[in-house]
């Protein structure tokens, strides 16, 4: 990925930042492969026990694809929205194509060279998670957001507050309950 | 706002109150605060419920495992897909280079590794390119000790190597282990160098020689894998991708930290390396074997590279027992100087060579290890033509006895080893197998078998230097002498099993050593040198030979070695192993290629003494070590002969119709008679190829390289539109077809041999049940289908021209491949039906390398053809269909040749082709073999 689509990212994100959904289709497939990239030489790279800070690597992305100068932030909480939102439907995006389902996953530890790097146990259902995200978005918007900050984008209680301008115990409660009512979307919504 | 909005907020309420309190007065709280409201409690507690979960639920490890999942593909993922012809059954690891996974060849029916290349990889069309390019090169290295690789795999989304598949640990999980004892260390060791060797020798530089690039199989065997992968990955700077701190591909970012101790000085400085950055890294493996500790750490890349740059090996912690010349091979490949440095890998296994040998005679009690000497003396022991079998030499070192044929009887010899005529033994008219000597050199004890041939025959003492002989006891084959003289072993058979037996040379005190099921043949008892052993060898009707060891004393035999063929064995005089003539890797079956290898007793350190084409049976090892073997030199061509005139008159004017240095056997003539399909050695492994029947063009028609795999016995359809053959794998024979250009290989049968086609061309009839008690015919189609019983207790089929008639070997059962028995030629029709015998073969005619019986009719109905053994060579016979005496068709003498099995006949009845090895066998002396 050079500069020769830098421009295009810039562009795209500007729309997509304004509410044009299409853009967001366009600019996904750009970003995932250079996200991917980056996340994979970070997981690699950094010891086990290293937490990968999701706002970080998007940013690092963004950088790469579209150089520093050229993305221009409205603000902190302009920024890990976007981060939040991307989060998510990559990560979605990706557990469809490869029909990732929990169950398939198991906990075992794969020799990679010298490296012991336990494999994936995938604690919850993406794809699930992100229907009953829309539902609970019906529901009770502002909690959907919270889960997608928090959880997507990997943002703190405070973060989160700065970004939906609440107060932190808000989104405290916001996130206890929005979990509660996920937890049971996903159990009893099974059926649907 | 609505009603929902408010209750949902209510809920809310009474959801994050109720978990302010215990759990335990939650209920109380609800009641009171839902004031009746039943719909709203448990609206309510249907979200308490989850409370115990929430905590963890979507926590910071989630999202790393998700991403995680993201950047990894999901592992394992491929398991149960088919990709090509491959099904993928198991993960097995993720490596640098993407993951790997066990996968099932359908075609061929073997397993292999796939190694599965990453996406991004894979996405970068120019750099896919010419990692296919440098895997096709890589591809063509063949050697027992380097996974080979198979080929390159694209399907829909999934580009893999095909590997071949190796059992066992790496040798980094053997290492974990802690230190490797030096002999198996240096066997490890020596394995990695030849592998080494072979590849420097083609110009390619494995450039990422690491313990977990190395498997150590179950026998023994080492393999190294991955050679030159590291250069096919590397991006288009290849000086810069040597650099570990600039990583090129995505091999690169998983892989350096493992890499990096392995690497060269002037790897690590980022030039281009030559095979001396692999003698480097075979130094650092040596190193990890004997000290059980990497030689250059760092907490970090960085770290180590600084190491590997400016310090020196820690060599104090080098066992203080490592033998100099270890300490030397280490110091010469861990040299930082490239100039100083090792420069070919075979200095290194010349040293590790000398060092087992000198080691073998200080401390390894295992004499085993010993096997390995550098200089080995040949000496050549016998100058006549024809056939010498069965050495063995006197205790004293002096003399060896062998059988060779006078008036073809079989009879014994001897000769003294320090040269002049040999001395003929015994001269009656009768066969002498197997001579063995008394302690005391003064006597030799042999097997005669009986003038009725349905008798098992007895073993017989007779003074070296002539007199009459003395019957000691009624044996089914060849026994030996205890190194005491006192007791002898043998073989008997009793009402329905064969005993293993000793007793003393008189005869008496007999004792059962061994009761062992005739479903085998067995031969050649063999005392170890403190006579608390017995070895022997058993055929099975299982396309198996093995080599067994029973304790004197009366116990279960175990196995040592099994192999296709075992041809002849002997105690090493430690008595901790033994050597053994097996044609393991020999890929091309009638006969194959017989080499020596030596085994420790519990079926260890199973390795190759000697190479080549040329064949070493029956080795029979002094005390001294002096080792004395057959060695056969063979080459074969096929040859084309009337039938019509005299077996001398057939034989004398002869055709040839191929002409090479190597083998050719089992032709098959195509109807047309324009071509002949066979099985030549040509290119180093056993494949079908077509001549010409005028010389004038060869092409290849089945490309097999898996040295496991033997492929064989080509069986043109009458239509001449397809060619059957027999592929051996692991002691299992299976059926497939291929067209003669070269298309439409598949397997046909999964178990079976010996296929005939029925006139018409669209089905085989073939011999199957190779685990059950007889052997039974069975019918498929070309296309396929289920196949039919056609006939059962029968084996080696015939259709008549009519398609009706059936010929076929009735009762084939393993005991009559012995020596005793005849075999029924029967005839009857396709499903059953009465039979009728037409002829009677005595079972110890049929060739030992055709192991089964063939029957090939002429295309006229009125002949089945034979190979059978006349005293030390083999001719064609043929049995009228009509019944009557046989027919001697070739006539070759005293000369040892081998009919290659298959006879294949001219459209019109009048000639027959045959593969006949022209082979010169001598007893042949190796002094130094054996330590």
């Amino acid at each position: 990925m050079a500069t020769g689509s830098s421009g295009q990212v810039t562009h795209l994100l500007r729309a997509w930042s304004d509410g044009d959904q299409q853009a967001l289709e366009q600019l996904l497939p750009l970003v995932d492969a250079e996200l991917r990239r980056l996340a994979r030489s970070y997981m690699y790279r950094e010891r086990r026990d290293h937490t990968l800070q999701p706002t970080a690597l998007i940013n690092e992305a963004f950088i790469r694809l579209a150089g520093a100068q050229n993305i221009r932030w409205q603000d902190r909480a302009h920024f890990f929205g976007i981060c939040a939102r991307l989060m998510r439907r990559v990560l979605v995006d990706y557990a469809r194509a490869r029909g990732f389902q929990k169950r398939g996953a198991r906990a075992e530890k794969v020799p990679l060279h010298e490296v012991s790097i336990p494999a994936p146990e995938l604690p919850v259902d993406i794809v699930a998670l992100d229907h009953a995200l829309e539902a609970l978005a019906i529901k009770d918007e502002r909690k959907s957001r919270v889960v997608e900050l928090r959880f997507f984008a990997g943002l703190s209680t405070e973060e989160t507050a700065e970004v939906l301008r609440v107060s932190p115990d808000t989104v405290k409660r916001d996130w206890r309950m929005a979990k509660l009512w996920l937890l049971r979307q996903l159990e009893e919504g099974s059926g649907e | 706002m609505s009603n929902d909005h408010e209750r949902w907020r209510r809920i809310q309420d009474l959801c994050h109150a109720a978990l302010e309190r215990d759990a335990a007065q939650r209920g109380e709280f609800l009641a009171a605060a839902c004031e009746g409201d039943e719909d709203l409690r448990r609206e309510v507690e249907s979200f308490l419920v989850y409370a115990g979960r929430a905590n963890e639920f979507l926590g910071a490890s989630t999202i790393q495992a998700v991403a995680f999942a993201m950047v990894g593909k999901p592992r394992g993922s491929l398991i149960g897909r088919q990709i090509g012809i491959y099904r993928v059954v198991e993960f097995i690891g993720a490596g640098g280079m993407g993951e790997v996974y066990r996968a099932r060849d359908t075609k061929l029916q073997r397993d292999v590794a796939l190694k599965v290349l990453p996406e991004l990889f894979v996405r970068d069309q120019e750099r896919l390119g010419r990692f296919q390019r440098e895997a096709q090169v890589l591809a063509l290295l063949n050697h027992p000790h380097i996974g080979t690789i198979y080929g390159f795999e694209e399907s829909d989304d999934v580009r893999a190597l095909v590997l071949e598949f190796v059992e066992g640990p790496t040798l980094a999980d053997r290492i974990t282990q802690g230190p490797i004892p030096l002999d198996e260390a240096c066997s490890i060791a020596d394995q990695i160098a030849a592998a080494l060797e072979e590849a420097h020798r083609r110009g390619i530089v494995h450039r990422d020689l690491k313990p977990a690039n190395v498997k150590l199989r179950p026998d023994g065997t080492v393999k190294v894998l991955d050679f030159g992968l590291a250069k096919a990955t590397e991006g288009d700077d290849r000086t810069q991708s040597h650099a570990p701190t600039s990583p090129v591909g995505p091999t690169r970012d998983g892989v350096i930290l493992g890499t990096t101790r392995y690497m060269a000085p002037e790897q690590a400085r980022g030039r281009v390396v030559d095979k001396r950055a692999d003698i480097w890294a075979f130094g650092c493996v040596l190193w990890e074997m004997v000290t059980g500790q990497p030689v250059f750490v760092g907490e970090t890349v960085s770290d180590t590279i600084s190491v590997i740059l400016s310090s020196e090996p820690a060599w104090k912690s080098v066992p203080v027992g490592t033998p100099a010349g270890i300490r030397r091979v280490l110091r010469r490949c861990l040299e930082k100087d490239l100039v100083r440095r090792l420069h070919d890998i075979a200095d290194a296994r010349l040293e590790i060579h000398d060092t087992v040998a000198g080691v073998a005679d200080v401390t390894d009690p295992l004499g085993i290890q010993a096997a390995i000497a550098r200089e080995v003396d040949f000496q050549r022991l016998t100058d006549f033509v024809g056939m010498k079998e069965s050495p063995a030499v006197s205790p004293d070192g002096k003399m060896v006895a062998f059988v060779s044929l006078d008036k073809g009887r079989r009879q014994l010899w001897i000769r003294l080893l320090a040269g002049g005529v040999p001395l003929q033994v015994t001269r009656d008219n009768n066969d002498h197998h197997e001579p063995r000597w008394t302690p005391d050199s003064s006597t030799l004890l042999y097997h005669s078998p009986s003038a009725s041939r349905a008798e098992p025959g007895a073993l017989w003492e007779i003074a070296a230097l002539g007199g009459p002989p003395r019957c000691v006891a009624p044996a089914l084959g060849g026994g030996d002498v205890s190194h005491d003289g006192r007791r002898i072993a043998l073989f008997q058979s009793s009402a329905d099993h064969i005993e293993l037996v000793t007793m003393a040379r008189d005869g008496s005190q007999r004792v059962c050593v061994a009761r062992v099921s005739p479903g085998s043949t067995y031969r050649s008892p063999r005392w170890s040198p403190d006579d608390r052993f017995l070895a022997f060898q058993r055929d099975s009707l299982g396309f198996a030979t093995y080599l067994e060891i029973v304790p004197a004393a009366g116990g279960e035999p175990r196995e040592v070695a099994r192999s296709a063929w075992l041809n002849g064995f002997s105690w090493l005089p430690d008595g901790f192993g033994l050597v053994y003539s097996s044609s393991q890797g020999s890929t091309l079956l009638y006969p194959p290629i017989f080499n020596l290898r030596t085994v420790g007793q519990h079926g260890r350190d199973d390795r190759q003494l000697t190479y080549g084409d040329q064949s070493f049976i029956e080795p029979d090892v002094h005390q001294s070590g002096r080792l004395l073997a057959g060695r056969i030199r063979a080459q074969s061509d096929i040859w084309k002969f009337a039938v019509g005139g005299s077996p001398a008159a057939n034989t004398q004017g002869r055709t040839r119709v191929t002409r090479q240095t190597g083998q050719a056997q089992t032709p098959s003539v195509s109807p047309n008679g324009a071509e002949v399909a066979y099985v030549s050695d040509n290119g180093g492994h056993g494949n079908l190829w077509i001549a010409t029947m005028d010389g004038s063009s060869l092409r290849q028609l089945t490309f097999e390289r898996d040295p496991a795999v033997s492929v064989g016995v080509p069986m043109w359809s009458p239509a001449g539109d397809w060619i059957a053959f027999v592929v051996s794998r692991d002691w299992r024979s299976s059926i497939w077809v291929i067209r003669p250009d070269g298309s439409g290989l598949h397997e046909l049968v999964a178990s079976g041999w010996g296929p005939c086609w029925t006139p018409d061309g669209r089905q085989i009839i073939y011999t199957t049940g190779q685990d059950a008690p007889a052997a039974h015919l069975e019918r498929i189609a070309v296309d396929g289908g289920t196949p039919v019983v056609v006939h059962t207790d029968a084996s080696a089929p015939a259709i008549a021209p009519d398609g009706r008639t059936l010929y076929y070997v009735h009762g084939l059962r393993p005991e009559l491949l012995g020596l005793r028995g005849d075999l029924q030629i029967c005839r009857s029709s396709v499903g059953e039906g009465p039979s009728h015998e037409i002829g009677r073969i005595v079972a110890s005619r049929v060739p030992v390398s055709a192991r089964l019986l063939m029957l090939y009719l002429s295309p006229d109905g009125q002949w089945l053809a034979v190979p059978l053994v006349d005293g030390a060579t083999s001719n064609v016979w043929a049995l009228p269909t009509s019944g009557g005496p046989m027919k001697q068709l070739t006539d070759f003498g005293d000369r040892c040749n081998v009919i290659a099995r298959s006879v294949s006949w001219s459209a019109d009845s009048r000639f027959v082709f045959a593969a006949v090895a022209e082979t010169e066998t001598d007893i042949v002396l190796l002094d130094g073999l054996i330590k």
